[in-house]
């Protein structure tokens, strides 16, 4: 659409180089390797009026989540990308010990404040949950995986 | 006949047997299980470990990973140190301006390496590995929609 119209701009993009906020509602939120995160479902600006983040509707039953745009990578024309993986996709992720065998399954993801660095997970196992810090985990991805080999882990962690 | 090496009392303490390469889960360099060793191929001539095959489900077909790809043999499970090529299918597809072009539907490839996705609701649309920017969690081209 051909819009008539005078611009005011001291600095900053001008009208051609933004983006209606309704042409970002309902786009696809996703991490930066690809996958999917939900819908954006609201655009947050501070009092000054500047963009400050996105909330994601991840699914039905799912709690909505809040990325401030310091973690958003760009709002492209099909999709809003992140700048990170963000660690509630690990939530019933797979927990395995070094050796393979299966430990639990991660109920909870404990964070640094509002921050994106996980702290913790509390892991679900037969019985009980266990807490296993950040630091004894090898690898955090489809599955995380401990640094400790199963009978180890079993024995540190359930102590 | 090839000359073999003979072996020691040693050289026992670091091997393994059939039973520790079969039945294990497979986990591939993302993490993600994909499935249970099944069988172990080897050369006949040379005795070497060629590689593994994997069952993965009750439908699919199952996949043959090399030695190559075998990072390491542990205790419950067998992690790798690649992500098997066949796993890109079902994949979203999106267009350097993350505008959502479809699902991967097929692979083609050479000497396992891709050459080429089939994408869209039939496979019809052709795109070649240049135009692929990344492939993690999606297939990421380089190029617009419209390009294609």
């Amino acid at each position: 659409m051909d819009y008539t119209m005078e611009q005011f701009i001291k600095k900053g993009p001008s009208f051609d180089e933004t983006r209606r906020l309704r042409d970002i509602l309902g786009l696809r939120a996703l991490s930066k390797t690809g996958m999917r995160l939900g819908r954006v479902r609201q655009v947050r600006v501070d009092k000054e009026g500047n963009f400050r983040g996105i909330l994601i509707s991840p699914g039905i039953f799912r709690k909505r989540v809040f990325v401030s745009s310091s973690y958003i990578a760009g709002v492209e024309q099909g999709a809003v990308v992140l700048n990170i993986h963000p660690s509630f996709v690990f939530k019933w992720h797979n927990v395995l010990s070094l050796d393979g065998k299966r430990f639990g399954i991660v109920a909870k993801v404990s964070r640094n404040g509002d921050t994106n660095k996980v702290e913790s997970f509390t892991v679900r196992r037969l019985f009980k949950s266990v807490e296993v810090p950040a630091s004894e985990v090898e690898q955090q991805g489809k599955t995380i995986i401990l640094k400790k080999n199963y009978a180890e882990a079993k024995k540190h962690f359930t102590k | 006949m090839p000359k073999r090496k003979s072996i020691s009392q040693s050289d026992l303490k670091h091997t393994l047997t059939f039973e520790d390469l079969l039945g294990k889960t497979v986990i591939d360099k993302t993490g993600k299980a994909i499935g249970t060793s099944h069988n172990v191929l080897i050369h006949p001539k040379k005795l070497e470990i060629m590689g593994i095959s994997i069952d993965t489900g009750f439908i699919s077909k199952g996949l043959l990973v090399g030695s190559a790809h075998i990072q390491d043999v542990r205790k419950h499970a067998i992690f790798l140190n690649a992500r098997p090529i066949t796993l890109v299918k079902g994949m979203d597809v999106y267009d350097s301006e993350y505008v959502h072009i479809g699902k991967v539907r097929q692979v083609e490839f050479e000497e396992n390496e891709v050459v080429a996705l089939h994408i869209g609701l039939l496979g019809k649309k052709r795109v070649e590995k240049e135009k692929i920017a990344s492939m993690e969690d999606a297939v990421i081209l380089n190029v617009k929609k419209g390009e294609l």
